[in-house]
Order: C-alpha cells, then structure tokens, then sequence
C-alpha cells in the first residue's frame, strides 16, 4: 500500500513535470504580445468604447497571451497627439484618425503601414469604403463603421406649414420652395451654427461641390493653381449657400452659435430642416419623437452637371491604422480582423445603432424603420464626401472662415473665393512637398 | 588680493542652468525653426516672406493693435475705481473684492458665459427686446464689425480689477502726512489726486500700462479663442491665434515660429522703453 502511494506519487510528479514542460513550450512559441490601441469613436457612435473593451477581452480569451491595451481618445487632440508619437516614433501600435487625408498624410510621412501587406484581399473585399485610404495601390487604414450626412426634416413642421411630411424636396428649387413656405409659417426653415470650429462651411463644400464634380479627383485643379474659385465647377454651390442665408432660411443667430448649439435647435423642434449625421438623427429621433423625423438626401442642383450629382455621402468616418514602429503588425493585424468578424460586426451594430462597414454584417438586425432608412441611403449609390479629399489647411483656413463669412451676411461669394485663394496659395507655399504628394494621389487616374 | 571669483557663479550655476533650459533653449530653438525652410534644411526668411505676403497676419496685428486702445481706458478706469477705494466709500473692502473678482476668474469660464450672454438670442439681446430696446439687440458675436468692440468689452471687464489691486496696494503704502498737509492748505479732491496723488503712482502707471500693452499684444488668445475663435472669418484674429493656428491646425512650424519670433520681438522692444523711460525717471529724483 505504501509502495503503491509511492508509485502514484512519483507518476503524479512526473505528469506535473511533463504539463509544465508542455505548458512552457508553448508559452516559449507564443510569447507575450502587448498592443497599446489609440482609440476614437465614441463622439461618432455612443457606445463605441464599450464595444471595443469588450472586443478587446473577447480577443484576450481568444488569444491569452495578446493584450490590447484600449486608450480612448480626445476629439480636440485627436490628431495632433497622433503627430507627436509619430514623430517620436512611439506610442500606440494600431490607432485611429479620420479617413484619407489625415490617414495618407500619416503614410506619406511614414508613420504607417498598409494594412493591405498584412490582411489577405480575401477578407479586406468584405470592407466597405477602402478606396478613401487608397493610394500608391495600398490600403492604408481600414474602416470600421460608416456616417452619412443627410437631411433630416421635422415632419410635424412640415405638416404645420401644409408641406406634405411624405414628399420632401428632390430639386433645390424644390427645397427653396419649401424654405419660403416654411418661413411663411413663422418656422425657421434650417438650422446650423457656424461660431468657432463648427464645420458646417466645409460640410456644405462636401454635400453641394460634390454635385458639379465628375469625380474627387476634379479638386487636384482646384488644388494645383490650373482652376481657381471663379470657375462654376468649384465656385457655383456658394451662390447657392448664400441664397439660403440671403433670404434668411437659416436661423438668424446662426453665426453666433457654435456647432452643437445649431444641432441642438432641430433637437428642441425649432427648425425644419438640419443636415446631421447618422448618429444625430438617432438622437433627434428621442427628443422629437421617431415619427416626426424625415430624411432625404441633398436636394439636387439644376446647374450642376457633375457624374457625382446622384452620389451620396457616407464616409468611413474614422479609420484604423497600424504603425510603422509596432513590433507585432501581424498580431495588430488579425486583431483588426476580429474586430470585423460578423459576431462583432453585429455586436457594433446593436451597440452603436451605426451602420459597421462590413458586408457581412446582417442587416436584418436593422428593424428600425430610421435605421433602415439611413441604411438604404448609405448602400443606395457611390459614396463620396468630399472634405476628405482636401488640405487641412483648405478645410480649417478655407471653408470654415469663408462659410462664417457667408453666414453671418459679411461677404459674398466673390469675397470668401478671395479668401479660398489665398488659403490655397499660401499652402502651396508652404507645404511644397504635400502638393506633389496630392498631384501624385489625386492625378492618379 | 585672493580672488575668490568662481564661487559666486558656482552658486548660482544651478538656477542659470534651470533658466536656459526653460527659456534660452525654446527661445533659441524658436529662432531655428523660423529660419527653416519647408521641405529643406536650407537657412531662409521664407517663413518670415510667407507671414508678411500673407493678408490674415496683417488683418491680425491690425486687431492686436487696436486692442491697445484699451490700455488707457483699463489704465484710467483702474486708477478711478481705485482712488474711490482709497477715498473708503462706503463698503470698500466688498467693492474691492467684488472688482478683483472677474480677475481672479479662469478666462475659458468667463468666455464661455459672455458668449452665451452676447449670443444674437442670447441674454443681453433677450433683455434688450424685453425692455423695448429691441433695435439695440444687436449681433455682437456674428457680426464681423461687432466681434472685436464686443470681445473688448470683456477683456476690459476682466482686466480693470488687477489695475485697481495694484493701484490700491501703491496709494495705501503712501505717506498720509502730504495728503494731510494738502488738505489743510485748503486743495480740492480733483487737485489732490491730480497734483499730489497721482505723481506718486508714476512708476505703478508705467509698470501697468507696459504690462497691459503687452497683454494686448500677446496675452489675448483665451479670450479670443473662447468667445469667438477668431470668426466670423478672419474678423475677430489675433496673432497669437495666427499663430496657434500655423501651429496646431496647419502643422506649420516654421511659420509659427515665425510669429513667435515677431511677437517675441515686440514685447522686448516695449520692456526696453519701458525700463529706460523707468530708469529715465529714477535718474531725474
């Protein structure tokens, strides 16, 4: 009996010792991976962090010696905390910025690699809206979820001023008409605010420019010095812009208020109409009641003859990256894989109420008739949004300043092309190298 | 004769070093990066070209330059509030309180609270309408000939309260006998404070009229950046705003530096005539 203790003892022994052998093999042939993750979307998609701390455990089960540390974001320092790790050559290994020109600008400096050398084509052809991080043949940040921009009207409103809430407007004569019957019935017809950094000048580039263009890559003449503001293709929609704020169709504090303080008047019924994104409607559909919300796509200009006239906007919004100092890029990589996987995908969806950019997610999880709206709007066509496809400096030096000129009744058209000019010049001075960088992006074609 | 000549550096070594870490080494660096040229590493005054061609610069040393019209009215408001004080109407110490108050206040809360309060439906306009004076309800922080008069208003607000501290503390370390024997040689208030007061409070008057000169020249950003953030347009910029912008939005470090470098220059040229014109002064007592 004792023998025998002994013989099981020395068996049990020698199985612990073989285990732990095994058990350190494999710990030797999966060593440690920590991946530090910058990460922003919550401004986008309420509910954003939350999903991706779960993704990132459920990734941790998954694989137990990875750890995603998750590293929530500030909207306001979004980009340039970005810039200082860059040029530290240190900080998150995969991360986020806005889709194509803050995204390629980081490649052209080098602080990224293409996600397509690391995912296989046989998974990336599942992500929507790769093309806004194309170039030089290479996918440079991957989607994730994607944001439209359409315009939502107020259907008791409608009703109020004898509007039919089914039939909102197709044409912009259309849409004038409407404003004027509106007006008529003492509603502000559209609301918005332009004070500070509200970028409601350089969304109106993005839904009314679009409409003369035949393809984004029209800007680069824009850009390059060949066309100037005073050609209708790129200066036309301002007269158009300027006839709603003339006639007073915006709100007459517009350009006192800042960006949320002008969504926030569609939230409390006080206007008929709003450009928004996605994740603003869904609000709006809370405070002012689902059946009162009403969207359609931006009214189509007579005069503009552009191949993107009938395009719609959804963006990718933000878009992952991976760095050019992570040490495990695979790793980061099949991590932004799971994060596709349809479990995860439909997870997003349930938890952002925001279309993921994947076509395997499943859509009949989309009930909610606003949802499905929006969803319709954003699969119905191309997708374009311009603002994606121009200098910072156009955007934050150009569009804003000129839409709170036109806004606030301090200049014309002729006067903001003056001030986009200057802008465009003083960048061309200034940044030679991402002028080429842009010829060499947008002259691909 | 032992020279005993090192050690007193040796002493003071660790505080120089501290210095040209914190000041001398981002000052020089400053002056490196205005100097580079985009693209290259070639030495150029291509920043400086690009921010004089450039309309918005001007437009923005047009503003810094107006806002120095509010040092004599800062200065003449303080030196008023602050003899009153000194006269100890009734409540003084509340009233002293009260007008340090808005100073000692963080800018990006008061900012935020005169925007909402200059706001076209905001309070003030609220108010306005509400009492009939509707047509002076106007668009202070929309309109782009408003912007600035309007922003003015709250810097003078805020920065009045730190001129009557400082005037305050100076007229209280005076001597009473002078005022006393003035008073009964049978001198009026107005004669009191202009002839026998006020010569007494030159060197605080300079300091304070030198400090807020400066202010206005490179002290203006939180405001400017709470209330209107430069707009409408270019209406309401400030170099500093310029420059935060060449900075941070546009990643242009060669031309903020640039600017830095300008506005840096400015602010010593007034430390330089306000010490001399001090040094001046002292010589002549």
């Amino acid at each position: 009996m004792h023998l025998q203790l002994k013989r099981l003892l020395v068996i049990s022994l020698l199985f612990l010792v073989i285990i732990s052998a095994v058990n350190s093999q494999s710990q030797a042939a999966s060593p440690k991976v920590k991946l530090t993750y910058w990460w922003w979307a919550e401004g986008d998609a309420p509910g954003a962090d939350k999903w991706m701390l779960e993704t990132a455990k459920l990734y941790n089960k998954l694989h137990p010696n990875v750890t995603i540390e998750v590293v929530p974001q500030s909207t306001d320092t979004f980009i340039a905390s970005f810039q200082t790790a860059a040029q530290a050559k240190s900080g998150p290994d995969i991360a986020c910025q806005w889709a194509t020109i803050p995204v390629l600008s980081q490649a052209w400096a080098g602080a990224i690699v293409p996600i397509s050398d690391y995912i296989p084509k046989t998974e990336l052809k599942h992500w929507l809206n790769l093309d806004e991080n194309l170039y030089g043949g290479k996918i440079w940040g991957g989607s994730l979820y994607m944001i439209g921009v359409p315009l939502v009207y107020n259907k008791a409103l409608f009703k109020k001023a004898g509007l039919n809430p089914e039939k909102p407007p197709i044409t912009w004569d259309e849409f004038l008409d409407y404003c004027a019957k509106l007006k008529k019935a003492g509603i502000i017809p559209i609301g918005g605010g332009t004070k500070g950094d509200s970028n409601l000048g350089p969304w109106m580039f993005s839904v009314l420019n679009m409409q003369y263009l035949d393809s984004p890559n029209d800007i680069l003449k824009l850009l390059t010095g060949e066309a100037d503001f005073s050609n209708p293709k790129y200066g036309d929609w301002y007269n158009k812009f300027y006839e709603l704020c003339n006639k007073g169709y915006y709100n007459d504090d517009i350009a006192s208020l800042d960006w949320g303080q002008g969504v926030d008047l569609f939230s409390r019924g006080k206007v008929a109409f709003e450009w928004a994104t996605d994740g603003n409607i869904l609000q709006y559909a809370k405070d002012i009641g689902p059946e009162n919300i009403g969207l359609t796509r931006t009214p189509t200009i007579a005069n503009a003859k552009g191949k993107l006239k009938n395009c719609y906007n959804t963006t990718q919004s933000t878009s992952q990256m991976i760095t050019s100092w992570c040490k495990d890029k695979k790793v980061a990589a099949n991590f932004l894989m799971f994060m596709h996987s349809p479990e995860r995908m439909n997870a997003w969806y349930l938890q952002t109420m925001t279309i993921p950019a994947d076509d395997r997610f499943n859509q009949k999880l989309i009930t909610d008739p606003i949802m499905k709206h929006i969803y319709a709007l954003n699969t119905s066509s191309k997708n374009v949004w311009m603002e994606n496809y121009i200098p910072t400096q156009l955007d934050t030096n150009g569009y804003r300043p000129a839409g709170q000129i036109i806004t606030s009744g301090s200049g014309k058209p002729a006067d903001v092309y003056e001030i986009l000019e200057r802008t465009l010049k003083l960048w061309r001075m200034g940044k030679p190298d991402e002028l080429a960088r842009f010829k060499g992006w947008l002259g691909r074609d | 004769m032992k020279s005993h000549s090192a050690t007193p550096y040796l002493f003071i070594f660790p505080t120089m070093a501290v210095i040209a870490l914190i000041f001398a080494y981002p000052i020089c660096e400053i002056f490196r990066l205005s100097l580079i040229v985009p693209g290259s590493a070639k030495i150029s005054f291509s920043n400086f070209q690009f921010i004089f061609s450039d309309s918005v610069f001007w437009t923005s040393l047009k503003h810094n330059l107006s806002l120095l019209i509010l040092v004599p009215i800062i200065l003449v408001l303080a030196l008023i509030i602050g003899i009153f004080l000194y006269e100890r109407v009734k409540g003084w110490l509340f009233h002293r309180s009260m007008v340090f108050l808005p100073y000692v206040m963080p800018i990006a809360v008061m900012g935020i609270t005169f925007s909402y309060l200059y706001q076209y439906n905001g309070l003030l306009n609220n108010f306005l309408r509400s009492v009939g004076l509707g047509q002076f309800a106007l668009n202070w922080l929309g309109n782009q000939n408003l912007v600035l008069p309007t922003i003015m208003t709250v810097i003078i607000w805020q920065q009045t309260g730190f001129g009557v501290i400082l005037f305050l503390a100076r007229l209280l370390s005076l001597p009473v006998e002078v005022t006393e024997a003035a008073t009964v040689d049978g001198v009026n208030w107005f004669q009191r404070n202009l002839y026998i007061i006020l010569p007494q409070l030159k060197s605080i008057i300079i300091f304070f009229t030198v400090n807020e000169a400066i202010s206005m020249l490179t002290w203006v950003f939180s405001y400017v950046y709470v209330i209107s953030a430069g707009g409408p347009g270019f209406s309401s910029y400030v170099l500093e705003l310029y420059l935060w912008q060449a900075a941070f939005s546009l990643r242009s470090p060669g031309v903020a530096s640039a600017i830095a470098v300008f506005l840096l220059l400015a602010a010593v040229i007034l430390v330089i005539l306000s010490f001399r014109y001090i040094g001046r002064e002292e010589d002549a007592l």
